[in-house]
């Protein structure tokens, strides 16, 4: 019974997880049965040998593809800004209702319509602004007197930095809940600027800057004209 | 790396803190890989589960809750993706002709231990390693590379503790025959693990 109780033993002595009771008694043992500390030498070169075995890597192995997941995992500005907006004509709940009923093949397909649709605007708009530059030296003051009247509602505007983690229902709700409309950005920094109604920004600062979901928030007078 | 240390990088990570997730990740991650790879035989195959495996941490710091050693609770998380992802190369045709023979060797007689230990010394574990079974094979990592305790293993290979004892019983007798024979290979006396 000793034998085997030693031999049980042995290798949980070698790697050190024993009880103290267990590792006296093999211990003992090991005094006494002096031929037994062969079987203890050859668990640890077995030890040694499966320690000596291990594979020589950096321990950078896979780091960077797993930092590429990692920051791939975040929205970029532009999956945020087609959340936004994508939201507004079908939001996650709505699509899984649709999906489960088996009725949603019509409603979920909204969403790259809806992508295509801004894609084209954004290129209709690109060709309106570079007909403008365009056309900048032979009607200048046209144009210029044109450029303003785009940012018509000048007045006081948020200027807000999103956390990088802020979900973009959580963004949609915070802005509904201040009456903002998003009228720039982002910028190179990532801000964004936000209108609200005349007399309450103010009201409004506070309520975006008690959010987690915004880093920064300050209250600028207009937005600023592009460079 | 204590555990008190990780959870306080977990906490950081949990904040999107990307500076606490790489220290933690170069801590843990030749365990990780070398556990991996012990399991698939194969690099790239081991690489993808490790990513996969600390991506996990990325996205769930807060699972971790400290009722273990991380680095067992990480191999936990590994070892479930190797198994999912590489399940139909569970079958494993190297140790076929040790599975045979294992359950009818000899006693461990102690006079073959130091020959034993002598030859494993210079080559024979990581040949013989690599000739156990998936289970086997990993009872041995865990016990002597990741010094877990027996309740550990038996947790991580989700098995009752009498059978992690047989699987390691069985292990040291099919490693002791593998050096065994390439002992005999090289002109040892064949009585030397009688």
């Amino acid at each position: 019974m000793s034998r085997e109780r030693f031999s049980e033993l042995l290798p949980w002595y070698v790697n050190g997880t024993l009880s103290a009771e267990d590792r006296q008694w093999v211990e003992s043992y090991l005094r006494e049965h002096p031929t037994a500390r062969e079987e203890l030498d050859w668990y640890a070169s077995l030890q040694q040998g499966i320690a000596d075995s291990a594979p020589k890597v950096p321990s950078t192995i896979g780091l960077a593809k797993t930092m590429s997941l990692i920051q791939g995992d975040r929205p970029t500005i532009l999956e945020r800004i087609m959340g936004f907006f994508g939201g507004m004509i079908l939001t996650p709940a709505s699509a899984g209702r649709a999906g489960r009923s088996g009725s949603g093949g019509g409603a979920l397909s909204l969403r790259p319509a809806l992508a295509i649709g801004l894609v084209a605007a954004v290129v209709v708009q690109a060709g309106v602004i570079a007909t403008m530059f365009g056309t900048r030296g032979a009607d200048q003051a046209a144009m210029m007197r044109a450029g303003p009247t785009v940012a018509a509602e000048d007045g006081p505007v948020l200027k807000l930095a999103f956390a990088p983690d802020a979900k973009e229902a959580d963004l949609r709700l915070l802005l509904v809940s201040v009456q903002g409309t998003i009228v720039a950005g982002p910028g190179q920094l990532g801000d964004y600027y936000v209108r609200v109604p005349a007399g309450k920004e103010n009201d409004a600062l506070a309520r975006v800057r008690a959010s987690a979901l915004v880093q920064s928030a300050e209250l600028v007078p207009g937005v600023p004209p592009r460079q | 790396m204590d555990n008190q240390r990780v959870a306080e990088l977990l906490g950081k990570i949990a904040r999107q803190d990307q500076a606490a997730f790489q220290e933690l990740y170069k801590a843990f991650s030749r365990k990780v890989f070398a556990y991996l790879l012990n399991q698939l035989k194969d690099h790239v195959r081991a690489e993808e589960v490790l990513v996969d495996t600390m991506y996990e941490v990325w996205r769930n710091p807060a699972r971790f809750r400290g009722d273990s050693q991380f680095s067992t609770w990480l191999i936990g998380i590994a070892r479930n993706k190797a198994l999912m992802t590489y399940r139909a190369r569970r079958a494993d045709e190297d140790h076929d002709e040790l599975d045979d023979v294992a359950e009818t060797l000899a006693s461990d007689a102690p006079d073959g231990f130091a020959a034993a230990a002598q030859k494993q010394r210079q080559e024979g574990v990581q040949h013989c390693m690599q000739k156990l079974s998936e289970e086997h094979r990993e009872c041995l990592h865990l016990m002597f590379y990741e010094g877990c305790a027996l309740a550990e293993i038996a947790q991580l290979q989700q098995v009752p503790e009498n059978t992690v004892k047989t699987r390691l019983f069985h292990a040291r007798q099919k490693i002791k025959q593998c050096l065994q024979r390439m002992l005999e290979r090289e002109g040892v006396a064949p009585g030397a693990f009688k």
